[in-house]
């Protein structure tokens, strides 16, 4: 086993932890968690098995050298991932946006009403 | 606005006659004539009231004599005269809405009164000036009349607005401080030379009148603020001198000043965002209550006190007389002298992102200084949170077929508004957020 293999673990069984922690805690819900152990699992068997599975993937889609096979998939896996991201995190400000946008006129509305009727 | 009075002139903005001035003057001149007066001393005898004052003076004859002759002429004028189409709405509308109205007039008393019993008009005014009423020099176009009008009715100058058919009844509105409205549809009536004065608001005719009056009434002045606690009082006491409190929102966009305090006490609206959401946050916020509140103008102004009073009303008129939909107030159509150049570069390399998106070409697509009408307003979706905002409103009101112009205004840069306004930085991000904004 090569020292990058040892450290690809330790950074996935880190990951791991935290992300158990977070679901423990109720910051991510259990689809989330699946997720998330899904891919973390993925990334162990590849760190487990590099060299194999990078010469599965160069056969299967002739990409140049086996490593660099393996980091184009990677690439590209992560920049879906960001745009995922992007457009979650996007949404999620707007309805903040609006949550707060409504939360200010209502409470400005109600204090009308309550100086309307402390004026009666 | 907070109008509380309305100053109308009589002849040609109210009340017509078959009979015109011209005519008079002639009756008149023969008249004198008649009387032994030298052709010399009467000119072309404009104005009347004056010239009979210098023909007095110089032959002796006792003014009142004189005076007495153009009374009479324009009191039997009056018996023949006519209201015109939608005085009478407009009247009772501002009535309705309590707010005072005043006459003022070049015209004898005993001629006004007689044109207002007639048209039976009389009930509507809280106060008359006529002629008689102050000295010569303080007629039209002076400002005496006006002034003696707000001292009776106790109004203060920026809340009163002139309504006259003439230049003279700008420019007496001009130097008495209130706003004017000229009525230019009206040929009956109206004086016989003219004198060019550019006033606040101008309109065809009364029905028209009545229109501005009820946008006039019920405009909203939205004011996003964040962390603005140093310049925001400066920025309400302005508006409040022109503006209704209740007319006023200030949205206090989570500052962690005392910006919320202070706007608290001005008794205007305020709406408080509880995080902060960005400009273009606070203006939808702003612009959805102000919507909610039935107004029928909206005025964006910004709160770091770069934008003028007079400039806000300058920006409001198109939208008023209903020749526009929407108005940007230019900083680049009027006078640039105090505008940074990496401001101005900045502001070109918006104008033309927000050019290709709006298919039209606005010279100050970042301006604060904005106004609306209702029906625009309702139309615009603001998505951006940032002060991409500002290129989103040109570009949603273009694409809703608003009616758009731009009218120059001077920004104020202070050393404070430098700081807080948009820089370098957040020109680029203004840029890509455009971008990315619209590619959804």
């Amino acid at each position: 086993m090569y020292v990058a293999q040892v450290v690809a673990l330790v950074a996935i069984l880190y990951l791991l932890v935290r992300i158990v922690n977070e679901y423990r805690r109720g910051r991510v819900d259990w689809q989330g968690f699946l997720s998330w152990l899904l891919i973390f699992g993925i990334f162990a068997v590849i760190a487990v098995f590099p060299v194999e599975l990078s010469k599965e993937i160069k056969d299967v889609l002739g990409l140049g050298r086996g490593l660099d096979a393996l980091f184009v998939v990677s690439i590209g896996l992560i920049f879906l991932l960001m745009f995922q991201l992007y457009i979650e995190i996007d949404r999620t400000k707007r309805e903040i946006t609006e949550l707060t946008r409504k939360v200010a006129i209502e409470l400005e509305e109600i204090n009308e009403r309550i100086k309307k009727l402390e004026e009666r | 606005m907070d109008i509380k009075a309305v100053i109308f002139d009589l002849d040609g903005t109210l009340v017509g006659a078959p009979t015109s001035f011209s005519e008079i003057k002639e009756r008149l001149r023969e008249r004198l004539l008649k009387m032994g007066i030298e052709e010399e001393l009467l000119g072309d005898l404009t104005p009347m009231y004056e010239t009979l004052l210098k023909v007095s003076e110089k032959t002796g004859i006792e003014f009142e004599k004189l005076h007495s002759i153009q009374v009479e002429l324009e009191a039997e004028r009056m018996k023949e005269s006519f209201l015109f189409e939608g005085a009478l709405e407009v009247l009772e509308y501002l009535k309705e809405r309590g707010v005072k109205l005043a006459l003022v007039t070049r015209s004898s008393k005993k001629a006004a009164l007689l044109a207002l019993e007639k048209n039976g008009i009389a009930n509507y005014f809280d106060s008359l000036v006529a002629r008689e009423d102050v000295k010569p020099e303080d007629l039209k176009p002076s400002p005496g009349q006006i002034q003696k009008v707000l001292s009776e009715l106790d109004v203060p100058p920026e809340k009163a607005i002139a309504v006259g058919d003439h230049g003279y009844d700008v420019l007496a509105a001009k130097g008495a401080g209130t706003l004017s409205i000229l009525v230019t549809g009206h040929d009956s009536g109206r004086m016989s030379f003219s004198v060019e004065a550019e006033p606040d608001f101008e309109v065809s005719d009364l029905w028209d009148l009545k229109k501005l009056f009820e946008r006039l009434l019920s405009t909203y002045v939205v004011v996003p603020a964040y962390n603005e606690e140093k310049t925001l009082p400066s920025v309400l006491n302005d508006l409040l001198r022109c503006f209704r409190r209740e007319e006023i929102v200030v949205v206090n966009d989570g500052s962690r000043d005392r910006t919320r305090a202070i706007a608290e006490s001005y008794r205007v609206h305020v709406l408080n965002h509880l995080v902060n959401r960005g400009l273009g946050g606070a203006l939808g916020t702003g612009i959805a209550y102000a919507v909610r509140k039935g107004a029928e103008i909206i005025i964006t102004f910004d709160a770091d006190g770069q934008h003028l009073l007079s400039d806000a009303l300058r920006v409001m008129r198109p939208v008023a007389e209903g020749k526009a939909d929407f108005a940007v107030g230019s900083r680049l159509k009027g006078d640039t002298s105090e505008m940074p150049f990496i401001k101005k570069f900045g502001n070109f390399v918006l104008d033309a992102i927000t050019a290709v998106f709006a298919r039209k070409y606005v010279s100050d697509s970042q301006s604060g200084l904005r106004c609306f009408n209702r029906e625009c307003a309702s139309k615009i979706k603001i998505t951006c949170d940032r002060y991409a905002v500002s290129s989103e409103i040109i570009i949603e009101a273009s694409k809703h077929g608003c009616r758009i112009v731009e009218v120059p205004i001077k920004a104020v840069y202070t050393e404070y508004s430098m700081k807080k306004g948009t820089n370098v930085i957040e020109g680029v991000k203004i840029a890509l957020n455009l971008l990315f904004d619209k590619l959804r």
